[in-house]
C-alpha cells in the first residue's frame, strides 16, 4: 500500500504522538489515571465516561464553609464555597452566603444573598504545634482580598429601577451591592490523627468599602477611610 | 515562637481596636441609626419656642444637599455666620440612595447649625429603607409647627415613590392641620420636596392639592427643591400660589426668606 512506505509511516506514528499526548494531557488535567482512551462500546469506554462524569460532580462538592459576622452583607452570614488553585488549591476562594439584616427601626428584617471572590496570594507558616510532619500547623495568611456581590431581598429593593420611571431615572440598583475588601487570617491545620470532619480552621477579618460609599467620598474631604470601611469577623473552616 | 506569638497578639489586639472604632454594619440599608434621632419633635419645640412672639421669621432655605456634603458645609458655616436667621428648612434629598449613613453624615452636618433644622422627605430619601430612616432621624414626613404668627407646614409629596398607592400627599392631615390652627397664627408657608408639575408628584390631584393649601390662613407662599435650579414657579398660573424652588447645594446656594404677618420676601444667597 501507498502510504506503508517510511514516509507514510512517519507521519502515521507522528500523528499517533500528538493523539496521545493530547489525551495524556487532557487526561491530566482532570486528573485522570486512564491514559489509553478506550474504543466506543466497550465496558471500559463506558466505565472512564461514568467515571470522568462523578469526577466533574465531586469537583461541584463545596469544600470550605464559612461563618461571618457584619461586613455589610448581613449581621449573621452561613456560607459554602470552594477553594481551588495555587498551591495546596487554596489560592482562589469562591463562596455563597446567605445573610441576615436584623429589623432595627426598618418594618421587616431582611435575608440576603452573597457572592464573594477572594484571592490569597500567600501564606506564612508560623509554628506547628508538634515535631511530627502530621502535626497541626499554624499559619498567617497577611493578606486575602477579593470582591463581594451582595444583592438583599425585599419588595422595597429592585435589582433595576421599576419601568414607571422615565429611562436611567435611578442610575444605581437598591438590591445589589458590590463591595471590595481587604483581610488577614490565622490557619490553623488540625493534625490528621486529630480530624474529625474538618481538616483546618482559619480565623478571618475583613475591612471592605460599599460601592455606594466609595462613590459618596470620593468626591467629599468631609467622609474618611474609616466612615465608609466595615468590618466582619468570620470563622472557615476546609472540608477537605 | 514567642515571637511569632506576639504576631497573633498584635493581630488580635488591632480587631479589637476596629471593633471599636464603630466599623460594624449589618448592611447598608440596615436602620440602625447612632446618635441623634426623633429631630423632628425636638426642633419644632424649640423653635416654637424661640419664635414666641416675633413679628418678623428669618428662614433659611436648603435642598438637594445628596453627596455634597462639602458644599453643605460650606452652606451651614455661611448660615452660622448670620446672627438674624431663626430656623432652618431642608427641602429633601438629603440623600442620594436613601441609606441610613447618609442620613447620619448629613444630620451631623446639619446639627452644626446655630439654629434649629427641619427636613422635608425628598424622592431619594424614600429609597430602599429610607424612609424608615427618616422616620428614626426626623421623624412624620408630614408635620407642621406655629413659629409664632407663622404656621409652617412640611409635607411629603412624592406621589411616584409610592406608585400613587398611598395617601401622598396626605390630605386628610392638610385638612384636618388647616381646620385647627390657631388664632394667632395670620400666615401659612408650605414646603414640599417636590411641587406639582413635576412628574413625581401626583398631577392628577394637583388641584385639590392646590385648594387645600389655599384653605390654610393667609397661605403666602409653597417652597420646593427637586429640580437643582432657582426658580420661582407658579404651576396654577400667574394670580395663583408661588411655589420657590431653592437650587442644590452643589451650586452652593440657598434662600433666605424674611416673613411678616402680611407679606413675605426673599434673597437668594450665593456663595
Amino acid at each position: 500500500m501507498r502510504w506503508c512506505n517510511y514516509r507514510g509511516v512517519k507521519r502515521f506514528s507522528l500523528a499517533l504522538c500528538l493523539v496521545t499526548l493530547t489525551i495524556t494531557a487532557s487526561a491530566e488535567t482532570l486528573g485522570d489515571s486512564v491514559k489509553v482512551k478506550p474504543a466506543k462500546g466497550t465496558p471500559e469506554y463506558y466505565e472512564q465516561r461514568v467515571e470522568r462524569y462523578h469526577r466533574f460532580w465531586r469537583g461541584l462538592i463545596p469544600n470550605q464553609a464559612r461563618v461571618q459576622y457584619a461586613g455589610s452583607v448581613g449581621a449573621a452570614n452561613l456560607g459554602l464555597g470552594w477553594h481551588y488553585g495555587g498551591p495546596e488549591h487554596r489560592r482562589w476562594e469562591t463562596d455563597f452566603m446567605l445573610g441576615f439584616v436584623p429589623k432595627s427601626s426598618a418594618p421587616k428584617a431582611h435575608l440576603t444573598l452573597t457572592l464573594r471572590q477572594s484571592y490569597v496570594p500567600f501564606r506564612l507558616r508560623l509554628f506547628r504545634t508538634g515535631d511530627k510532619i502530621a502535626d497541626g500547623t499554624i499559619a498567617y495568611e497577611p493578606l486575602s482580598t477579593g470582591l463581594i456581590m451582595n444583592t438583599i431581598f425585599g419588595k422595597s429593593f429592585w435589582v433595576s429601577q421599576p419601568s414607571r420611571y422615565p429611562n436611567k431615572y435611578y442610575g444605581f440598583s437598591t438590591a445589589v451591592r458590590f463591595h471590595a475588601f481587604l483581610g488577614q487570617r490565622i490557619r490553623y491545620e488540625i493534625p490528621q490523627n486529630r480530624r474529625k470532619y474538618v481538616k483546618a480552621v482559619s480565623l478571618c477579618y475583613e475591612l471592605s468599602a460599599s460601592d455606594l460609599y466609595i462613590v459618596s467620598a470620593v468626591p467629599n474631604r468631609y467622609l474618611s477611610l474609616g466612615d465608609i470601611l466595615s468590618l466582619s469577623l468570620g470563622i472557615k473552616v476546609d472540608a477537605f | 515562637m514567642t515571637i511569632r506569638l506576639s504576631y497573633i497578639v498584635s493581630i488580635l489586639f488591632s480587631i479589637t481596636y476596629l471593633c471599636a472604632c464603630d466599623l460594624i454594619e449589618y448592611h447598608p440599608y440596615d436602620v440602625n441609626i447612632d446618635g441623634p434621632t426623633g429631630l423632628t419633635a425636638t426642633n419644632c419645640a424649640l423653635i416654637e419656642r424661640q419664635c414666641a412672639g416675633k413679628d418678623t421669621i428669618r428662614i433659611a432655605h436648603i435642598s438637594d444637599t445628596q453627596r455634597f456634603y462639602d458644599e453643605t458645609q460650606r452652606i451651614v458655616r455661611d448660615i452660622n455666620r448670620r446672627d438674624s436667621i431663626d430656623f432652618v428648612i431642608h427641602t429633601g434629598d438629603q440623600t442620594d440612595f436613601g441609606l441610613a449613613k447618609e442620613y447620619m453624615w448629613m444630620r451631623d452636618i446639619l446639627l452644626n447649625l446655630k439654629v434649629p433644622y427641619i427636613c422635608a422627605i425628598g424622592n431619594h430619601d424614600c429609597l430602599g429603607t429610607g424612609e424608615a430612616a427618616f422616620r428614626r432621624v426626623y421623624g412624620s414626613d408630614n408635620f407642621s409647627l406655629n413659629a409664632s404668627f407663622l404656621h409652617f407646614v412640611s409635607l411629603n409629596t412624592n406621589a411616584y415613590e409610592y406608585d400613587y398607592s398611598k395617601d401622598v400627599p396626605n390630605f386628610s392631615f392638610m385638612k384636618q392641620d388647616a381646620a385647627s390652627l390657631p388664632d394667632s397664627v395670620t400666615a401659612t408657608v408650605i414646603s414640599m420636596h417636590v411641587a406639582p408639575g413635576m412628574f413625581l408628584f401626583n398631577d392628577n390631584v394637583a388641584e385639590y392639592f392646590d385648594q387645600i393649601c389655599r384653605s390654610y390662613r393667609g397661605l403666602q407662599m409653597c417652597v420646593c427643591g427637586h429640580d437643582h435650579r432657582f426658580e420661582v414657579l407658579y404651576p396654577f398660573g400667574e394670580d395663583g400660589t408661588p411655589y420657590i424652588q431653592c437650587d442644590d447645594a452643589k451650586s452652593c446656594s440657598y434662600v433666605i426668606y424674611t416673613v411678616t404677618r402680611n407679606n413675605y420676601s426673599y434673597e437668594v444667597v450665593q456663595l
